[in-house]
């Protein structure tokens, strides 16, 4: 059994952090429904509402992405996305089950991100690859969810634009950025993103 | 016993099934009686640490604890204590098996149980000897009620599930909290969810309770009710307690409505043990103060000490020095080395207006009226405290002083309406610190962290000028060493320390602490509350803290308020 | 629906939800989420929280009926019924119906089902391995905690004075601190309790799949292919 091979590196520990990652990551999400729905509703009229999600769409991966970061290891960023859904699911979104299921495909698209780096980079590139893989494979099961697919095609072809971009910007560079400042905490000490930063300046003057 | 070290320890109720699942021997099993007796099986059942070094840094540099050996005697309640960062919390986690696992390096050095390796043993059965309790009550439930949470831990250890029921019940009953059975844990108190907590250890039948500072989040009432209980699993069903502890009143029994349950006190001291075997209310005890230990008999400021005691009490030398941003650097104040007068007599702060009113506030949370009608005059220059039970709102009431919650009726700090005042404004007239330092920190390194306040503030003569500013400030506060450390990086103390550095740059004539010495050992509670203390006198501060402590506010306040039933009323 | 079994009534209503995917029938979408409804009005769902659910999928809907008709595919999908002559309407209605038919699934098993039931049953019926099952829960019993975390974080950024939007890697810093510390605390307080590494412990709780379980999984997805080729 490959998949409880991999499973067996995950400790207890590491699971429940990436399932509170996924957490903090439902409430975000619970704070920006406000927000969300404004926008929603201004672009309606136009028939442009279809673009808010896509537009936020770069924070659904993050999750994914960040676990990926602090535990450097394969299946890391599937599991996260996985189990994030899950969650997401107990706290009632709307999608229900369907919400695990496409937790798994833009997991294995997170995933897809890193194996192109051959688990090397968990840097920058890295996670903006995954962020951009987790976006496409989003959006391919949307088109089998047939979600999208009745819409024109330009409008489409901009709708994945706005969600590739919304996914560099949040899974990428955002991800990036906080998954740094968490291991300069020191917090990290037991985690392989905290292992290779340097030991805590103290200047003496 | 020394025969069967392995032997989950257990009396009465379901004693057979402990070992069902952890592939034990079993067969030997020692059946201790009400009363505590069997003191000839003692021999082997103790927990020893013999010279342990062991560092939090995976190169075991700079070690937390070194060469360092004790021991507990079972069916003893023994209450560790001593000064913060002396490895009192180190020592517990090490004798639970949760270090080195989880953290640090155990360089060498054994730690045994009845001759076992503890680390060695697996969770499932380890739980049956040691159980934990946690200082913080929220952290330690996975599930949703206490039933589910009881039934989570016998699972654990493979209890039969016809069983199962029968020892949910005796844990819940023996704790007193039948009633609280199916209630969401996210809705009980922190003295339930201690007792849930408890429960769990009964449940479980572990032979030796660990607890980590259990009462530090918690009301009195809550507080020497668990002590009780566990005083009495020592007595009735042959348990051994480890309590860590730097407040000793409600294991020493402070008056008649709360006995003493400790057997014995250890103190630690830097550097390993001081003293083991202590007996409460022996003369020994009266040394610990000077280890940074409360006892009930010591005030928090002392009432004659001389200039500089406190200074001298402080484990970091040299004694911080807290200047106020902006300020004059003559008027720079060695804060440690406070005059240290009690309220009582000093000359009260020259009477300017009441400035600072309260009138028919109102406050909601979740939809649900939490305070209404409150009316308040504090007076400017003074230090305010708010006692209340947990739960009466005192943090609420804060917030809303703050501007952090919507409240009806008016509350003028400083002369303004908090609600009015610009959100940008807000933080140069009320400063709030959290109870936590952790919750208030905005950036990345300790520097910017006060360099935030200062821009925030503004008025400053370029980026120099702001620089020179944060040194003097953090030079002050003996943290400009750090000053390229993450703030979380720091000691809980440091962290105190940044904390209201970082919050008194901003200088706001109005500051709100929650619990401003929320668990601090004696040094740091002194140190804390000397500087406020100084920044009221000379700056003309107005302190509102809130406290479920009555001793901290009797040595302290100017004026103490009462927040009860959703009423506020000065004493 | 309280009585299924959870994890049948998870891969009943996810099949169901597939099926209604590859239909192109809009009274489909709309008789499965009347479907939905009724059930859940038959298990005293409260309508409370009913409409918590729904309502922004029903925003969501009315915004992609609205970006259907503005900018719909040239063609029609599916078969044309001789109610909707203009293929936008159609495809608005299509794409508005099929999400509330997802939601009305999605509301159904979320109000239904207990969410610790259905972990648990993962862990025995599906052998998701314990570390799993109980991290999980464990991760989700900290949502409350953690929404009122973030509103503390940002009202501590706004009381310094400072601007945080709502994911700026600033705000999410402290959040993640607390994220890995809570995660490491609740790993020590669930092994202290003697929750192990292994897979060995007994189940107070029993789930099986019974008869109606299984009928129930294979019965609604058929019941929607058949409504499907009938309507279609």
């Amino acid at each position: 059994m490959v998949a409880e091979r991999i499973g067996r590196k995950f400790e207890l520990k590491d699971i429940i952090m990436i399932g509170v990652i996924g957490v903090l990551f439902a409430a975000v999400y619970l704070a920006t429904t406000a927000l969300w729905t404004i926008l929603q509703a201004a672009l309606t009229p136009f028939g442009a509402a279809t673009f808010a999600v896509d537009i936020i769409y770069g924070t659904w991966f993050m999750a994914g992405s960040l676990s990926a970061f602090i535990l450097r290891k394969p299946a890391a960023a599937f599991i996260a996305e996985f189990l994030a859904s899950i969650i997401e699911m107990l706290m009632g979104n709307f999608g229900g089950p369907m919400v695990v299921l496409f937790g798994a495909i833009q997991g294995a698209g997170n995933e897809v991100g890193f194996v192109l780096t051959g688990y090397r980079n968990f840097r920058l590139l890295g996670m903006i690859l995954s962020g951009v893989m987790a976006a496409v494979f989003s959006f391919v099961g949307e088109i089998f969810a047939g979600t999208v697919e009745l819409l024109s095609p330009e409008i489409v072809v901009a709708k994945l634009a706005l969600r590739v971009a919304s996914a560099v910007v949040f899974t990428g560079v955002i991800s990036w950025l906080a998954g740094k400042g968490l291991a300069r905490t020191g917090v990290l000490k037991s985690y392989p993103a905290g292992a290779d930063v340097p030991r805590a300046r103290i200047l003496e003057d | 016993m020394s025969s069967c070290p392995n032997n989950g320890f257990s009396d009465g109720v379901g004693a057979g099934a402990i070992d069902a699942g952890s592939g034990s021997s079993g067969g030997c099993r020692d059946n201790v009686g009400a009363g505590g007796g069997g003191a000839d099986a003692v021999d082997g059942a103790g927990l020893s640490l013999a010279k342990v070094a062991f560092s939090y840094h995976m190169d075991g540099e700079q070690p937390a604890l070194s060469g360092f050996s004790v021991s507990f005697a079972p069916r003893e309640l023994t209450v560790v204590t001593g000064a913060s960062g002396c490895g009192k919390s180190t020592m517990l986690y090490l004798a639970a098996g949760i270090y080195p696992k989880y953290a640090g390096s155990l360089t060498s050095g054994t730690v045994r149980l009845g001759g076992e390796d503890v680390a060695g043993i697996p969770p499932e059965r380890r739980a049956a000897l040691i159980g934990m309790m946690f200082q913080n009550p929220d952290l330690q439930f996975c599930m949703d009620t206490a039933e589910s949470e009881l039934i989570f831990c016998l699972e654990n250890i493979s209890i039969e599930r016809g069983e199962i029921d029968a020892r949910v019940e005796d844990a819940l009953e023996f704790c007193g909290i039948g009633h609280l059975r199916r209630r969401r844990l996210d809705t009980l108190s922190g003295g339930e969810k201690q007792k849930v907590a408890l429960a769990c250890l009964v449940a479980l039948d572990s032979q030796w309770l660990l607890l980590d500072e259990p009462f530090a989040n918690i009301d009195a009432a809550s507080a020497s009710e668990l002590a009780s209980r566990l005083g009495r699993l020592v007595r009735e069903r042959g348990k051994s307690v480890i309590a860590v502890d730097h407040k000793l009143d409600v294991w020493i029994g402070a008056d008649e409505q709360r006995p003493c349950v400790a057997n014995s006190i250890t103190v630690f001291g830097k550097g390993g043990i001081m003293k083991t075997g202590i007996r409460p209310h022996s003369a020994e005890m009266n040394g610990l103060p000077a280890q940074g230990v409360d006892i009930p008999a010591e005030r928090y400021r002392p009432p004659d000490a001389p200039a500089g005691t406190v200074a001298a009490h402080m484990p970091t030398a040299p004694a911080p020095t807290f200047v106020i941003a902006g300020s004059d650097p003559q008027s720079t104040r060695d804060v440690a080395a406070a005059p240290a007068h009690t309220a009582a007599s000093t000359t009260p702060a020259p009477a300017r207006e009441t400035f600072h009113r309260l009138d028919d506030v109102g406050v909601d949370a979740g939809g649900v009226p939490v305070l209404s009608g409150l009316c308040a005059s504090m007076g400017a220059g003074r230090i305010h405290a708010v006692l209340g039970a947990s739960g009466s709102g005192k943090s609420t009431l804060l917030e809303a002083i703050c501007g952090f919650r919507p409240y009806r009726g008016s509350i003028r700090a400083a002369g303004g309406e908090v609600s009015r005042i610009p959100k940008r404004q807000l933080c140069r007239t009320v400063g709030f610190v959290f109870q936590n330092p952790q919750d208030q920190f905005v950036a990345s390194t300790v520097l910017g962290e006060v360099l935030t306040g200062m821009k925030a503030r503004g008025g400053f003569a370029g980026e120099a000028a702001c620089l020179a500013e944060a040194e003097r400030v953090l030079r002050g506060a003996g943290l400009w060493r750090y000053r390229m450390l993450s703030p979380y990086m720091l000691s809980q103390g440091e962290q105190r320390r940044l904390a209201l550095a970082a919050l008194l740059v901003y200088r706001c004539p109005l500051l709100v602490c929650d619990e401003p010495t929320y668990a601090q050992d004696l040094f740091s509670l002194r140190s804390v509350m000397g500087m406020l203390s100084e920044l009221v006198e000379n700056d003309g501060l107005t302190l509102l803290m809130s406290t479920h402590d009555e001793k901290l506010a009797r040595d302290y306040a100017h004026h103490i308020w009462r927040l009860d039933g959703g009423m506020l009323c000065e004493d | 629906m309280r009585r299924l079994n959870p994890v049948c009534k998870f891969f009943g209503i996810l099949a169901t939800a597939v099926v209604l995917s590859l239909f192109y029938v809009p009274m489909l979408n709309l008789g499965v989420f009347a479907a939905c409804l009724l059930a859940a009005a038959c298990s005293r769902v409260p309508l409370r929280h009913a409409c918590a659910i729904l309502l922004p999928a029903l925003l969501i809907a009315v915004g992609m009926f609205f970006s259907a008709y503005h900018f719909s595919a040239d063609t029609a999908m599916g078969a044309h019924s001789g109610m909707f002559t203009d293929a936008r309407v159609w495809n608005g209605l299509l794409l508005a119906g099929r999400l509330m038919g997802f939601a009305g699934l999605g509301m159904l098993f979320t109000l239904t089902t207990n969410q610790i039931d259905f972990i648990r049953a993962l862990n025995t019926q599906l052998k998701l391995p314990a570390r799993f099952a109980y991290g999980i829960i464990a991760a989700w019993g900290m949502f409350p905690r953690m929404a009122r975390e973030y509103s503390k974080t940002r009202s501590s950024f706004r009381a310094r004075g400072l601007r945080a939007g709502f994911v700026s890697p600033a705000l999410l810093l402290p959040l993640l601190v607390k994220s890995v510390r809570w995660s490491e605390s609740m790993a020590v307080a669930m092994e202290s309790k003697g929750f192990g590494e292994t897979d060995t412990r007994s189940h107070y709780y029993e789930f099986r799949a019974k008869a109606a379980d299984i009928a129930f999984a294979v019965l609604a997805p058929a019941a929607v292919v058949m409504a499907g080729v009938w309507l279609g």
